[in-house]
């Protein structure tokens, strides 16, 4: 005997629900669980799925049609099969709504029986059907001869809705996780697909090359530490009031002025040398490994990348020095002449968005070292000292660690000994 | 490394030169290698430099050359025995077959048969019923003999000099068509060893396994099947004893269709024993398509040129089988 299929009584209050689309027409055969349709309550549009596998031998509300809940919809059974009198008293009443009724010499439902009933399928069709535990015989086929392909069972898999929006849009079925009944794919994990792919912008795709590909390798791999990023302003008068007097000596002899960053390099390796065993250090899957060598790397951005030449052994260092040795690495990464020998070795990094106007930004770690600095704008900035409003020159400081290695009182200790260093300038000396 | 472009033919002699250079035990021997240079000009110039001694010329038996060559090698040199077409191979077999792939096996490790027999095959110059098969299924069926089939300069070059340090009778079948094609030869001494695939094309969609000339027919039939958006990897597997079963399994679970492309005939052909391995594989759960077989017709190869063309694969028949299970 066919299956009446009702229109659903899906809350309490709802009484009458209205047909959007059939995603079957009748002669269709459909498999339990399918999705027929889509209704609209006064609520939401719902997915309803077919009570039972066979034929669609009749449909009796078209699209548009508002239907009161508990009322027949439509019919499936075997081809062929008559429907009951119940359903024609309802054809009858129902008359001015498209009827569509199977002629009982409808063009048999391709299948993909084989001999003796046995289902022809390729053996990744089989391999996807076993793994989804899907029921071969309820699955269309589109292969050669009758043949059931891997695409089918992924189809199947697939909402009707879905299957459509997927081919619309151009998503492979295959790399979306359904979340309907048994993993069925529903239009909303389509959907879902699409939102997170974004729109699809119009422009060229070209693969990683070069550069890019090994920042955007070795981002992905810095990105796995669990980052924590500490922010301090820090009151610059007394590195202005420094620099003020070492340029005429140092642009003397080298022809380099000092800039903030040779400043805050000598600064900070000054307190990783007294923080050596806490934030001096690399960290590498079998251990974490203190360094001897206090090696500080400095951002250089390119037209198409980005690279980090280290100044080895900053910590001995002169200003002098640092200004001369930072001016030759940053000429020689312009130019696209660093040797790979200036780009290792580093166990700190400090990076400077300052002449941007960036305030304050959260560095990511160059692994596998454990901590950077990041460097922001110095502005004049009104502050309250003693009660009294004063103008002083102010920059900020973001320190982002990796917290495996690197806990946040420690990483706050050392942010705070680079602050007094850099307030202090004679206990540089 | 410096690379040079140099033809198939080239490359074969390049391997021959540098092994004889580098090991006095080496010496070819065949039918007119030595003042004629060979019937494809392959050993053009060797005999001044060796001499008669090290190039021999030999008289026309292929059975007096592969007996000669398999006891030279017993008895501690290592020959290059050129059988002039491969369909010769016929009256070589005993000494082949019966001699030098039992030998090692029948003295208990105590004998070694490091001999390389190379012998141009297959058809597409006007040659003939008698000197264009490819009759590699023969030799692949037989426990003791190594099988090398490079398709590249680059392959023939680097497989030729293993084959000569190899210590076992190896099967050499150079493909005579492309014997003039040119292709990038590293000027160092380089090899390649066996039993190492090579995937001359990464696609997505198809596999297509080819040997010899049908290699370059696959990659030219892959470029047109690109325009339609059909992605075919392209494998040559370099050597068919050993077989690299590993790299053909591999693309045939990503991509879930496999094409067998050979110039040989269908009927006892290499491609029903590369299927099999396929199906008794762990990447039979992965074939979305019947396994295809696109290779020469179960008939001698005729004469007229047009025929001959029809009696084996073309770059069409491989386009056309794609398209039939992609």
């Amino acid at each position: 005997m066919a299956t009446e299929l009702l229109m659903p009584k899906l809350g309490m209050t709802m009484e009458e629900g209205t047909i959007v689309t059939w995603f079957k027409k009748v002669g269709d055969s459909v498999a339990e669980g399918e999705i027929l349709l889509e209704i609209l309550t006064d609520k939401v549009n719902m997915e309803v799925e077919a009570p039972a596998a066979g034929q669609v031998l009749a449909i009796i509300a078209a699209e548009g049609d508002i239907v009161e809940v508990n009322k027949p919809i439509a019919y499936i059974g075997q081809p062929g099969e008559k429907v009951d009198s119940h359903a024609a008293q309802i054809l009858k009443t129902e008359e001015q709504h498209t009827v569509q009724v199977a002629a009982t010499t409808a063009a048999p439902v391709q299948s993909a029986e084989g001999i003796g009933g046995k289902v022809k399928a390729s053996p990744a069709a089989k391999r996807a059907a076993r793994e989804d535990g899907i029921d071969l015989r309820a699955v269309p086929p589109s292969g050669p001869g009758g043949r059931i392909i891997a695409i089918d069972v992924a189809n199947y898999k697939a909402s009707p809705l879905a299957q459509k929006i997927a081919q619309d849009k151009g998503v492979e079925l295959a790399e979306v996780a359904g979340t309907g009944i048994g993993g069925k794919i529903m239009k909303n994990d389509v959907e879902n697909v699409l939102v997170k792919a974004g729109p699809k912008a119009k422009g060229v795709r070209k693969p990683l090359a070069g550069m890019r590909k090994v920042i955007a390798d070795h981002m992905a791999d810095a990105w796995a530490a669990p980052h924590v990023t500490h922010n301090m302003e820090v009151d610059m008068s007394g590195m202005v009031e420094l620099r003020k007097k070492l340029i005429p000596g140092i642009e003397k002899r080298i022809g380099v002025k000092p800039s903030y960053n040779d400043l805050i390099i000598k600064v900070v390796a000054k307190a990783l040398r007294e923080y050596q065993q806490v934030i001096n250090a690399r960290l590498h899957s079998d251990g974490l490994e203190i360094c001897d060598e206090v090696n500080v790397g400095m951002a250089v951005a390119l037209p198409n990348g980005l690279v980090v030449p280290v100044i080895k052994n900053a910590d001995t260092l002169s200003i002098e020095q640092i200004t001369k040795r930072a001016k030759e690495l940053a000429v020689q990464a312009k130019e696209g002449k660093l040797l790979p020998d200036e780009m290792s070795g580093g166990t700190f990094t400090v990076t400077n968005l300052g002449m941007y106007g960036i305030d304050t930004f959260s560095p990511i770690v160059n692994a596998p070292e454990v901590c950077i600095l990041g460097v922001g704008q110095l502005q004049e900035k009104v502050v309250v000292k003693d009660g009294e409003m004063i103008i002083q020159p102010r920059m900020s400081l973001s320190l982002s660690f990796d917290h495996r290695a690197v806990d946040g009182a420690q990483a706050a200790e050392f942010l705070r000994r680079i602050k007094e260093l850099l307030e202090d300038y004679l206990q540089l000396i | 490394m410096t690379m040079a472009l140099i033809t198939y033919k080239e490359a074969v002699r390049q391997a021959m030169q540098e092994e004889m250079r580098r090991d006095e035990n080496v010496f070819l021997l065949g039918e007119d290698v030595g003042v004629y240079g060979g019937a494809f000009g392959v050993s053009l110039g060797m005999v001044e430099e060796f001499g008669e001694e090290r190039v021999r010329d030999t008289p026309i038996s292929e059975g007096v050359i592969a007996g000669a060559a398999a006891g030279a090698a017993v008895t501690g040199l290592r020959p290059i025995a050129e059988i002039m077409f491969s369909d010769f191979i016929t009256i070589a077999m005993d000494s082949l077959v019966n001699q030098a792939a039992k030998m090692r096996y029948m003295f208990g490790g105590k004998a070694k048969v490091p001999m390389v027999l190379r012998m141009p095959g297959g058809s597409g110059t006007g040659a003939a019923a008698q000197h264009s098969q490819s009759l590699e299924a023969w030799l692949v069926h037989v426990p003791g003999l190594k099988v090398v089939m490079p398709s590249t300069p680059y392959d023939v070059k680097g497989l030729l000099k293993t084959a000569i340090r190899d210590d076992n009778p190896v099967v050499f079948i150079e493909t005579k068509t492309v014997y003039n094609k040119k292709g990038e030869v590293p000027e160092e001494d380089y090899v390649i060893p066996f039993g190492v695939a090579d995937v001359k094309r990464v696609g997505r969609d198809v596999t297509v396994f080819a040997t010899g000339v049908m290699v370059h027919r696959s990659l030219e039939a892959a470029e047109i099947l690109a325009k339609e958006g059909i992605d075919v990897e392209v494998i040559d597997p370099r050597t068919l004893v050993p077989f690299d079963k590993e790299t053909l399994v591999k693309s045939v679970i990503k991509t879930g269709k496999l094409i067998i492309v050979h110039e040989a005939c269908k009927r006892g052909g290499f491609g029903g024993e590369v299927a099999a391995e396929v199906m008794e594989s762990e990447a039979f759960d992965y074939l979305d398509a019947p396994i295809k077989r696109v290779a020469g017709k179960n008939n001698p190869i005729p004469y007229c040129m047009e025929l001959e063309k029809s009696a084996v694969p073309q770059v069409d028949d491989i386009v056309n089988a794609v398209r039939e299970i992609v």
